[in-house]
């Protein structure tokens, strides 16, 4: 169990900034998810805690000691490459050993079998020890892959988006397996990727990156609930909010004023909005933060424009009457459909404000 | 290449497409017809002095100046090769082996570390290094004669087999160095990565990951500096002079000698200094052709 930190660390390639200024404190056994789209200075945050790129400034350590100046085969880290970088001129077998065999020549034959053996029955790779990469399947490799950054127990494991090259099926059970992994073996691990989903399920604390910045670094349920800006707020969750710019006004009862709608705020549940009443904010609204209802009594009226049913929810695309697009959640069993004229409550608990200008999410007291 | 024709194929009862013509095929045909005249006039002239000098080999020294001459010899005999091992060829073809060996052995070597550097490290300089290099390919090697004679006098290694062997590894350097470096920069950097992260150190990441994908990279390059090592002639025969450690190509000329030309001995000992190379090509054709095309081919 090992902590890992960065601080201020700075990776610049020409004028090019890839990383501005990291600090980030990741504890022990943590399972940490680096999640933001391409550049976002994801992957040379994984680079350069394996050491495979050069810091241009600021501090890493793994474990308490500062690891600026220490080459990879010295930090005591696996790392799972999205590609799997499998030696294709050695056998399954023989690329479980090579970790063992790399650190230490003298390693006895019984303790480097025994070891396979166990990481090949963990992850079933038992009959395939014979075979060379390229007679496996990818989701065989991308297990081999996991199990020679297991076989030496290290101290940290980093993961370069591992499940990218997988079909959709097989990622998602490789991403149970992985969680298991985690917690069987309690390591510390740092997960690269740009899938949101895979971020949220398996993460303990996510940090979102975006333009070489940390946007947030939290528990998944707390970047989705209470996302620190915009760009969070956009990157995170299946389908992205809608950001509608507009007042809190208190004069009719609290409410969120718009140009083209009009979103009614229950006073207890938007308590967190009410400080901010008066200026102008972008409201960040999620498809489960309005219930759409066959009433209009006490509701904002909108109009069904579009249905679309994803598994256990109807997707309602909505027009507000004011001519504002909402999408909201419902049950597919209580049968709207395009054309249906509804009633929209919000679950002001379930809403975010945001200055216009820097993105930055208006809490109350801060 | 002629091929059957196939007969008549059963067709629709429209016009057939403009590419089944008669005209077509006859131009067709003719380009075939082109290409095989242009492919047998390329054998026939990079193989005739081979055939040539193979079936003077074989004729009783009386008949080699025979007019008009033979191709296929009447009578034909092993005298000359049977002269050839009598008089102690094979001192000379240990010789070129050696040298040969000790040649490829040393570029790979040195060639190896060189490229993996070049191509894999970051450092001030490299640029003018790599264009450095390809210069140095570009220098005609006769023009560095004297002074690489006079070099090698100085420090003692001028006629002897140490001092070949060194020279040759030293021009063929830079051509194996340039095809190494292209051939190491094909292959994945995950793999390295991954070899350092596993534990490895830069060097026993080249040997234990780098070294053994490039099989094709390194027969390439090997042959360039077998080939030019074993053929050579122009460097032995001016750094070399004792009979001790002159090599094959040297050997050979020795049978133009003074007192006339021994032409039998001569084709059958140039025969026989072919051989090794034919049979090295032909073993490892397939790596050849894969390591020229610059690692396109990988497991």
């Amino acid at each position: 169990m090992t902590s890992v930190t960065f601080a201020g660390v700075r990776k610049t390639y020409g004028d090019a900034v890839a990383l501005a200024g990291l600090d980030l404190a990741i504890e022990p056994g943590e399972f940490v998810a680096l999640l933001g789209p391409s550049g976002s200075g994801k992957t040379t945050t994984l680079n350069l805690l394996a050491g495979l790129i050069d810091a241009d400034d600021g501090e890493i350590r793994i474990g308490g000691r500062v690891v600026n100046d220490v080459t990879p085969d010295r930090r005591d880290i696996a790392m799972v490459f999205q590609n799997y970088a499998l030696y294709p001129h050695l056998t399954v077998f023989e690329n479980l050993e090579f970790p063992l065999r790399a650190r230490d020549r003298r390693v006895a034959a019984t303790v480097v079998e025994a070891k396979v053996d166990r990481v090949a029955g963990t992850l079933g790779l038992g009959d395939l020890l014979h075979r060379y990469p390229k007679e496996l399947s990818g989701g065989q490799q991308q297990r081999v892959a996991l199990g020679r950054a297991m076989i030496r127990e290290p101290k940290v494991f980093l993961l370069d988006e591992p499940l990218s090259n997988l079909d959709a099926r097989l990622r998602i059970r490789m991403r149970r397996d992985i969680k298991a992994l985690h917690e069987a073996i309690g390591s510390t691990i740092v997960y690269v990727t740009h899938d949101q989903a895979e971020a949220m399920t398996l993460a303990t604390r996510i940090a979102v990156f975006a333009e070489g910045r940390l946007q947030q670094f939290a528990s998944p349920a707390e970047i989705y609930a209470r996302p620190a800006n915009l760009f969070v707020a956009g990157f995170l969750g299946e389908r992205e909010p809608v950001l509608m710019a507009g007042r809190i006004e208190t004069g009719d009862g609290l409410a969120f004023v718009a140009p083209d709608g009009r979103l009614a705020l229950d006073a207890a549940a938007a308590r967190h909005l009410a400080p901010f009443a008066g200026r102008p904010v972008v409201l960040c609204i999620r498809a489960e933060a309005l219930r759409p209802s066959r009433g209009t009594d006490g509701a904002d009226g909108a109009v069904v424009a579009q249905v679309e049913l994803s598994g256990p929810d109807a997707i309602l695309y909505c027009r507000l009457d004011g001519g504002a697009e909402v999408v909201a959640r419902a049950d597919p069993a209580d049968g709207f459909a395009k054309g249906d004229r509804i009633g929209l409550t919000a679950d002001a608990a379930r809403l975010t404000a945001f200055d216009p200008t820097t993105g930055a999410a208006l809490r109350a007291g801060e | 290449m002629t091929q059957p024709d196939p007969g008549p194929l059963p067709r629709p009862a429209a016009a057939p497409p403009a590419h089944r013509t008669r005209s077509w095929r006859r131009r067709r045909a003719g380009r075939r017809l082109g290409g095989l005249a242009a492919d047998l006039l390329i054998a026939a002239v990079a193989l005739g002095p081979i055939l040539w000098g193979f079936s003077t080999s074989l004729k009783p020294a009386s008949e080699i100046l025979a007019y008009p001459p033979e191709l296929v010899p009447s009578r034909p005999t092993l005298e000359h090769y049977a002269l050839l091992f009598t008089t102690g060829i094979h001192r000379f073809v240990l010789n070129s082996a050696v040298v040969s060996v000790v040649a490829v052995l040393l570029s790979l070597g040195i060639g190896s570390l060189a490229a993996y550097a070049l191509a894999r490290l970051r450092f001030r300089g490299k640029t003018a290094l790599l264009f450095g290099i390809v210069a140095l390919m570009s220098i005609p090697l006769p023009s560095v004669l004297v002074p690489t004679f006079t070099l090698l006098t100085s420090v003692g290694l001028a006629d002897s087999l140490t001092g070949l062997a060194l020279l040759y590894t030293a021009y063929q350097l830079p051509i194996v160095v340039w095809l190494l470096y292209g051939y190491f920069g094909s292959l994945p950097i995950e793999l390295e990565q991954a070899a350092r992260i596993d534990g490895c150190s830069r060097i026993e990441t080249l040997r234990k990951v780098v070294l053994p994908l490039s099989g094709p990279g390194l027969v390439a390059a090997g042959l360039f500096v077998l080939t030019f090592a074993w053929n050579d002639f122009v460097v032995a025969v001016v750094m070399v002079s004792s009979e001790s450690v002159k090599t094959l190509p040297v050997a050979i000329y020795g049978y133009l000698g003074f007192y006339g030309r021994d032409w039998g001995p001569l084709t059958a000992s140039a025969m026989l200094s072919i051989l090794p190379v034919i049979a090295v090509f032909l073993l490892f054709q397939r790596y050849f052709l894969s390591g020229m095309t610059g690692g396109s081919i990988k497991g």
